[in-house]
């Protein structure tokens, strides 16, 4: 074979060589294999044109150079298809529509081919060749067919087509490919270009088709562009760069989990800095680290949807990253690699960590803080708060206050400030200045705090608000209290009724009050800053004060004085000056001013009362003089003048002991030396003086010294002839006599109780009283009848007559029809005296028996008894013209009622005198003769309260108490006395003891005389029991206080009696009332002394006997009185209450220890205006104290005067109600307490009872049938009717405070109220 | 409240002596309980030492009179003192029960 060479053979190796690494090169690359593959066909089309056309030239041989030009072929048209499906690859321009046809694409280059191939038999390709001679070497040169031109046509459309889409997408977007754009320019242009020159340039001739060439150019800049920039990567243009740019580590995967590639961030932070890594398995590069590689793993495998993001550490690297796993599919539900970018968060990781640190430490700091440190949203909700806000708020956890929001811990009060402060925060973005606030604890507490709050910023917006709170409670408190105390002494400097200055060192007024603005006439800005001894200087010349210019020695000043107001009139004051002091140093002065005209015009006053004292003492009956020291008269008044017979002029100057006798004269002087040592008035003393003529006569005087500054000066003193006073004592000494005889018929009395006591039987006791009669009365006999039960005749049960021949009418029975006379003593229960029972029609019935009997004036005195008639005792006059006198009636009605009783109860007793032992009938006969003695009712004394209690130790007592008004008059007498004795003797004892004080005290007194009366009263009694019974050596201790309800004053003898108590209004002990004098009766002639003492509102005395505090329990203790004191120490509702109480308190002492003495107790009480005026009991809900409320509902209700059905009503009523309480009041529950109170008001009586058990309504319980039979009787319900039946008003409540409240009411009428 | 006993013809007589209120009245239920258990159902109350009663005692007295009555006996009053007597008149106890002066009375009235 012939070989030729052509010049041009480089320009076909060089591009065939390169076209053909291209191709190579670009199968070498990661890259899509769609593109890569078509961008190589490309490559390897051009490759083998341009090698096939070499070797086509290398000999002249047709049928090699036509073989091979067939070739060629092949590479040209598989250009223009690659070209154009590169094109469209690249620009994605309708790739989808094309790829779906990419097929038939190749099918037309194909078939073109196949029809060049098939040429010579169609000849359509080509038709016929021809070989040249060009350029030294011989070309085959074809002559072409239609179909060539077709296939030419067609090329040219694909080319510009690619060249249009590649073209279009560059300059579109131009940007997005970047650098890489001009190597995709150059690389389109070329083709263009270059079929541009070769069709309408002029190549050398034999120039081979410089296609190759032109994609050779094209090749080489794609390749750069493509490859350089990465353009045929799987990520997309320009993607690239940002992604080569990023600081995030970006790793991209194959569907087989091979690194395509990886950017320097990704190899950085993962340290593979040795190799590319690049078609490495990801897997096998973590195969070290398992669970990593199981975590990728687990990502890259999850589903399409989901982009994974992990947190991992490669310990390779000591670092934590934040991995994103996103699928890169195709559009489909293909994977067909991963996207992993990695963030290395060790940094974030350690500044969160170290964040978390900081906030712990920070957490701990807060938490040591004393302040409260909170944090809240911008809704107020706290979302932090340290412990000292947990604490201060009163709570103990986080959960406690944690999502609360801050509103809940503010007072309510300051709920709107704090709302208003919030809102300021967030519209200004400024922290708030610190204000304080009030903020309320979980219980309730407020304490103030001084809050700093400032906002928590989210850019510019607010988004929450962070702040300080502390505890200023205190300091506020503490401010508070110095204001009140300062705007206390400002009211003090305000207020005072003083003139005060306050002064500065310069002496110049700084303050003034408004009293000195009074006193002065100046306001204060007048006067600030002016000297104050020039201001209110006054007389003399200079007219200066000199208040304060005497301080210079720092002394503090007093004295009165005169000084000048404003208008120039001067005004009396005391002035007090001190220098002012302010922690340590002085400040100033101070200056007082004390107006004192008042005082000055009462001292004249007094000067001038001294001298009408004087003219007083001119007007005295008494003698009255004035003595100095040594004992000259400065003074005498005109009586003592007269009765000494001297003139002033002869008494003035001289000696006292000129009108002395020299019997006295010794004693007198000592008797003022005495004074004048100790300052002691001297008391009254027996003086005898000797007038002038020398005639001596009988004094009294009283002298106290006079004092002046505390110096003894001298003495005055009175004389009261006391001749005046002998002849009082005459009339006292009558009225003595007066009384004695009364006495002496009280001794008939005694006389008959001594008779009692030697016999024991009724019939013998009333026959020894007609004998006793017979002896006081001129009479003929005494009868003692007593009525029969029919009450028709009178039964003669006693009679007597000193004449042993008169017969006895014991026995006669009298009829009482017909008996006129009898018939009126019975019914009006007054004695009737008959002239002539002969012939008196009202004695018709007897005038036969007083005929026999030669009767004539006759007595009939009534037998009483409980109100009735029982009998009569029947006196006949011996004289039978004597006419009884009233004191004769009087004398025998008072013995007949001493024994009608006896005899009524003695009738009584009759009946059941099989149970009664005799020695019990004797005590219950003395028992009644005795309680005819004690005052049924107490005296009502308005304004006082009086409550007495007795309870005999046996039958017969020997204590008594006693109160009574005196006759015509205010004054009351109370009495408690305790015969020393007991038994039956002593209870006659006590009578006659009592009827003697009672005697004695039927005497005029009044407030001048009271102290005299009641030791006349007391000295009276004591001596005639001494002398009269002092052989029966028998006394009694005795209180006798006499009360002037007016003043409350109380003169008082206590003749050895257990002092008597007197409480005051809060029911201190104040004083005790000590023995004044010894027990009484004991000898005659002792001397007792009257005290007294001053009861002012809401003071009691209580008075009692030994037979109280002696009281023994069965274990012989006594109650002793300090237990009395301690139980009645208590300030009382009413003093009933007190004695009831005190009484029950006794009881409970003495138990079952049979009482041994009387137990007599007596009080009475000033009432103040904060009196409660009722009576009140309090005990605990027990069944034991029923009987006790009960008793007292009774002893109230007595007490207040009520009738006894009213007293029962009251009783029954109280005992129903107190014990539903009981019983039901408190199921399930400790008992509580009950209490009443009772009193009468606007004559209605009021019982309330209150408890605090469980609610009780009246209307609950159903009123029982009480028609029904015994069969059909219900068992309950019968109290609460009783009450309603009983009492006039029920009303029942119950209070908030859950107590029950029962009143019950009953209307007193006036006949209800009980009769004396 | 002291509860005393004896017998006479066939009948109790039971001698109380005090008040009766809620705290007292057991002490008596229980006294005639005791007699009735044991036979004794022809009972007289001498009520001459009883100063006072409340509903308590009313009580006390029905539950004596049903249980007694119910075996053919009966309880009777006798010495009935006023108080007592107001309280059996408000509350129609008079219809109920019979009442006598003297327990001498009271014993025949069961023959």
């Amino acid at each position: 074979m012939q070989f030729q060479t052509n010049p041009y053979l480089i320009w076909q190796l060089i591009p065939g060589a390169v076209l053909l690494g291209i191709g190579f090169y670009i199968q070498s690359r990661p890259v899509k294999k769609g593109e890569s593959n078509v961008f190589s066909l490309l490559m390897f089309g051009g490759s083998l044109w341009a090698f096939a056309n070499a070797i086509q030239l290398i000999t002249p041989d047709m049928g090699w150079q036509r073989f091979w030009n067939g070739l060629t072929y092949l590479g040209i048209m598989t250009i223009p298809t690659a070209w154009f499906l590169l094109s469209v690859k690249l620009t994605g321009f309708l790739r989808g529509r094309i790829e779906q046809f990419e097929r038939f694409f190749w099918v037309m280059p194909a078939f073109l081919y196949l029809l060049l191939l098939t040429s010579g038999w169609h000849k359509l390709f080509f038709v016929s060749f021809d070989a040249i001679s060009v350029g030294g070497y011989v070309l085959l040169e074809n002559y072409y067919g239609p179909l060539f031109y077709v296939h030419t046509a067609y090329s040219y459309l694909l080319m510009v087509a690619g060249i249009i889409i590649l073209g279009v997408s560059l300059a579109t977007k131009f940007k997005k490919y970047g650098v890489q754009a001009y190597g995709l320019i150059i690389g389109v242009l070329a083709p263009l270009i270059g079929n541009v020159y070769f069709l309408f340039g002029s190549p050398p001739p034999g120039f081979p088709d410089p296609t190759p060439i032109i994609f050779t150019v094209t090749g080489i800049a794609f390749a750069w562009a493509i490859f350089g920039g990465h353009i045929l990567e799987v990520v997309p243009l320009a993607h690239e760069s940002i992604v080569r740019k990023l600081s995030t580590g970006v790793m991209i995967l194959d569907a087989e989990k091979n690194i395509r590639d990886i950017n320097d961030a990704a190899r950085e932070m993962l340290g593979l800095t040795s190799r590319t890594y690049v078609g490495d398995s990801l897997m096998a590069l973590v195969d070290q680290h398992r669970d990593i590689a199981l975590t990728l793993n687990a990502a890259l495998n999850a589903s399409l949807q989901e982009e994974k993001t992990l947190q991992v550490d490669f310990p390779a690297t000591d670092r934590t990253f934040d991995v994103l796993v996103s699928h890169i599919g195709n559009g489909e539900d293909k994977t067909t690699g991963w996207l992993i970018q990695f963030t290395d968060i060790s940094e974030k990781k350690r500044a969160e960590e170290g964040l978390v640190a900081t906030q712990r430490t920070m957490k701990m700091v807060l938490d040591t803080l004393q302040d409260s440190f909170f944090e809240a949203d911008e809704n107020g909700t706290i979302i932090y708060a340290n412990r000292a806000f947990i604490r201060n708020l009163g709570f103990s956890r986080w959960e406690d206050v944690q999502g609360k929001n801050f509103r809940k811990f503010t007072d309510p009060e300051s709920v709107r400030d704090i709302f208003e402060k919030f809102k300021l925060l967030y519209e200004t973005k400024q922290p708030l200045e610190s204000f304080e606030y009030n903020y309320r604890t979980r219980d309730g507490k407020v304490y103030i705090g001084e809050t700093t709050v400032s906002p928590i910023m989210d850019g510019d917006k607010v988004i929450g608000s962070r702040g300080l709170i502390r505890d200023v409670t205190d300091r506020v408190k503490a401010e508070r209290e110095i204001l009140e105390q300062k705007e206390l002494l400002d009211s003090l400097l305000q207020q005072s009724p003083i003139a005060m200055v306050i002064n500065d060192m310069e002496k110049r007024i700084t303050v003034v009050n408004p009293a000195f603005e009074k006193l002065f006439g100046y306001s204060q800005e007048e006067v600030i800053g002016k000297n104050l001894d020039e201001l209110l200087g006054i007389g003399g010349n200079p007219m200066v004060a000199n208040d304060l210019s005497t301080l210079v020695m720092k002394r503090r000043e007093h004295r009165e004085s005169r000084r000048r107001r404003k208008d120039g009139t001067p005004v009396d004051v005391e002035i007090f000056t001190a220098p002012f002091y302010v922690g340590g140093e002085q400040f100033g002065y101070l200056a007082f001013y004390n107006d004192i005209s008042e005082r000055l015009a009462a001292e004249a006053d007094l000067e001038k009362s001294q001298s009408s004292y004087y003219a007083m003492v001119e007007t005295l009956q008494d003698g009255y003089f004035e003595v100095l020291r040594t004992g000259f008269f400065t003074y005498v008044n005109q009586a003592l003048c007269d009765k000494n017979g001297f003139s002033r002029e002869e008494l003035i100057g001289r000696h006292f002991r000129i009108v002395a006798s020299r019997k006295s004269i010794r004693e007198t002087v000592h008797r003022f030396e005495k004074m004048f040592e100790t300052g002691e008035p001297i008391p009254q003393f027996d003086f005898i003086f000797r007038n002038k003529a020398g005639r001596e006569l009988t004094s009294e005087m009283v002298v106290s010294p006079m004092i002046e500054a505390g110096v003894i000066v001298g003495a005055r003193g009175l004389i009261r002839d006391i001749s005046v006073r002998v002849a009082a004592e005459e009339v006292l000494r009558q009225a003595k006599e007066a009384a004695e005889s009364r006495a002496g018929e009280l001794s008939v009395i005694n006389r008959v109780a001594v008779t009692v006591n030697q016999s024991l039987d009724l019939k013998d006791i009333l026959q020894s009283v007609c004998r006793e009669l017979t002896s006081i009365f001129e009479i003929r006999n005494a009868g003692i009848g007593l009525l029969t039960p029919d009450r028709k005749h009178l039964e003669i049960v006693a009679f007597h007559s000193p004449d042993p021949n008169e017969k006895s009418a014991l026995g006669m029975l009298l009829p009482v029809e017909g008996n006129t006379s009898s018939m009126e003593v019975i019914e009006k229960k007054q004695t009737v005296f008959i002239q002539d029972a002969q012939n008196d029609p009202r004695t018709s019935s007897i005038a036969d028996i007083s005929r026999s009997r030669g009767t004539h004036s006759i007595m009939i005195v009534p037998l009483l008894a409980r109100g009735e008639a029982i009998g009569t005792i029947g006196m006949p006059a011996r004289d039978p013209s004597h006419v009884f006198t009233q004191n004769e009636i009087e004398l025998a009605e008072t013995i007949a009622s001493q024994i009608a009783a006896a005899v009524d109860n003695a009738q009584l007793h009759a009946k059941t005198e099989s149970a009664l032992g005799v020695a019990e009938r004797d005590l219950e006969i003395g028992r009644q003769i005795q309680s005819g003695f004690f005052p049924e009712t107490l005296p009502q004394l308005p304004g006082w309260e009086i409550a007495a209690h007795f309870h005999a130790a046996r039958q017969v007592a020997g204590d008594f108490y006693d109160v009574f008004q005196f006759k015509n008059s205010k004054f009351t007498a109370f009495i408690i006395a305790d015969v020393c004795d007991k038994g039956v003797g002593a209870a006659l004892f006590m009578v006659l003891f009592r009827s003697l004080l009672r005697a004695f005290s039927e005497t005029r007194i009044n407030t001048a005389n009271v102290k005299e009366q009641l030791h006349g009263i007391i000295v009276n009694t004591s001596n005639f029991i001494a002398e009269y019974h002092g052989k029966s050596n028998m006394f009694a201790t005795l209180f006798f206080g006499v009360l002037d309800p007016n003043t409350g004053i109380l003169y008082y003898v206590n003749g050895g009696h257990e002092p008597p108590v007197i409480l005051d209004k809060k029911g201190a002990v104040v004083e005790r009332l000590m023995p004044t004098g010894p027990a009484v009766g004991i000898f005659p002639d002792m001397g007792f002394e009257v005290g007294q003492i001053q009861l002012n509102e809401g003071d009691s005395l209580v008075g009692f006997t030994d037979g109280t505090t002696d009281a023994k329990n069965v274990s012989g203790e006594q109650f002793s009185e300090e237990r009395l004191l301690k139980t009645i120490a208590v300030p009382w509702t009413s003093i009933f209450s007190m004695i009831f109480e005190l009484n029950v308190e006794l009881q409970r002492h003495i138990g079952e220890q049979p009482q041994f003495d009387d137990i007599t107790l007596i009080s009475f009480r000033r009432r103040s205006s904060t009196d409660l005026g009722h009576h009140a009991i309090c005990r605990t809900a027990r069944i034991e104290y029923l009987e006790e409320l009960r008793n007292f509902a009774e002893a109230a209700a007595r007490h207040s005067g009520l009738s006894a059905d009213d007293v029962f009503a009251f009783k029954l009523s109280v005992d129903e109600l107190c014990t539903n309480i009981i019983q039901y009041g408190f199921e399930g529950r400790e008992p509580g307490l009950l209490s009443l109170s009772f009193d009468v008001e606007d004559e209605t009586a009021r019982l309330v009872i209150r408890d605090d058990g469980k609610h009780f309504s009246p209307d609950q319980a159903q009123s029982p049938d009480i028609e029904a039979g015994w069969d059909e009787r219900e068992i309950g319900g019968l109290g609460i009717f009783f009450v309603k039946e009983l009492m006039d008003h029920v009303t029942y409540d119950r209070t908030d405070g859950g107590v029950n409240r029962f009143v019950l009411e009953k209307k007193l009428t006036a006949s209800n109220f009980k009769k004396e | 409240m002291e509860i005393h006993d004896r017998q006479a013809d066939g009948v109790t007589i039971l001698s109380l002596r005090g008040s009766i209120d809620a705290m007292t009245a057991p002490k008596i239920t229980e006294f005639i309980q005791g007699q009735v258990s044991r036979g004794n159902i022809k009972l007289v109350a001498d009520f001459s030492g009883v100063d006072y009663t409340s509903s308590a005692g009313l009580r006390v007295l029905l539950g004596a009179i049903k249980e007694t009555r119910a075996q053919g006996g009966d309880l009777r009053l006798t010495g009935v003192q006023p108080d007592v007597l107001k309280v059996l008149n408000l509350s129609g106890f008079t219809n109920i029960l019979k009442m006598f002066d003297t327990a001498d009375a009271a014993v025949a009235s069961y023959s």
